[in-house]
């Protein structure tokens, strides 16, 4: 969600915990993860920010969690799946170790999955289909 | 930014939400454990690839987004390639394997348990961390509070603790 779309004084609140960490975020990009990504980005960063909340950011794939490329802020992270970006950075000075959202956004140039024949697959049972391109 | 309606959470109901969160975390599961021994071993996505014969595109593909056709049988090869064997069981019974490996008794003296010296005559954990049976708390002498106070951060700490005390 971009910064101008954002209720002006919305508070972070803790959205998810866990045993290493928590994660703090806006009502509205908390809202806009659970009601207005595509499913697959939605169960992907789901059980993404559960694993860092318990286990930290070590093991997840590069793809999947790594520092923002070219940030202005060197400490600003992003986990990314499907095109969604979940931006945000760890409290140093917070005691209880938190990790701050400050942005969730899509980039232009990964379009959703659900597009693709492959997404569409995943979701019908028993059989499989191609797309006319790859039957070959 | 889009919704997708023909991929939208809200037509999920609870079951199939359920369902679609318990493959997502086991996916990332796999991935993770796979990039976990990778890590420990300095190993890369080249190292892998050259291993299991593979592009390095592919490695890559099996720990992004797309991964959703990661097979048993995938995930089998990669361990065997790095080193490792997978080994498949449920949270519940993998959390009583540990407890009945690291001696616990019931939950009712979960409080009781620690970690002390450098030996142990029932199994070494890490390094020279080792697990033995423990004073209790309140059998520390009142002249050594600081050290009951130590030990009741430990108990804190989950996973430093273990090896219930008689």
């Amino acid at each position: 969600m971009d910064a101008e779309e954002r209720i002006a004084g919305e508070l972070y609140e803790v959205r998810l915990s866990g045993r290493r960490w928590r994660i703090a975020m806006r009502k509205s990009d908390w809202d806009h993860l659970n009601t207005a990504i595509p499913a697959d980005a939605h169960f992907r960063l789901r059980s993404a920010l559960d694993h860092f909340c318990a286990h930290g950011g070590d093991n997840l794939p590069e793809q999947l969690f790594h520092p923002v490329p070219g940030a202005q802020s060197a400490r600003l992270e992003e986990f990314v799946a499907f095109g969604v970006h979940v931006i945000g950075r760890r409290a140093t000075e917070d005691p209880i170790r938190t990790f701050f959202v400050t942005e969730v956004r899509s980039s232009a140039s990964e379009p959703a999955p659900a597009a693709t024949p492959q997404a569409v697959q995943g979701d019908l049972p028993f059989h499989h289909t191609h797309s006319r391109g790859a039957e070959r | 930014m889009k919704s997708d309606k023909a991929n939208s959470i809200s037509q999920c109901d609870a079951d199939a939400y359920a369902a679609k969160a318990a493959e997502a975390a086991f996916i990332l599961l796999a991935q993770t454990e796979m990039q976990k021994i990778m890590n420990r071993k300095g190993l890369r996505y080249r190292d892998l690839s050259r291993r299991m014969g593979v592009t390095e595109a592919r490695i890559s593909q099996m720990f992004g987004d797309t991964a959703t056709n990661l097979t048993i049988k995938t995930v089998a090869r990669v361990f065997h390639h790095l080193g490792e064997t997978a080994y498949l069981t449920t949270l519940e019974e993998f959390e009583r394997q540990l407890a009945e490996a690291r001696g616990a008794h019931t939950d009712d003296n979960a409080h009781r348990w620690t970690v002390v010296g450098l030996e142990s005559d029932k199994f070494q954990m890490a390094g020279d961390v080792a697990l033995a049976d423990a004073p209790t708390a309140a059998d520390v002498s009142a002249s050594n509070r600081s050290f009951e106070r130590w030990l009741r951060a430990e108990a804190a700490l989950p996973r430093r603790t273990a090896a219930a005390a008689a």
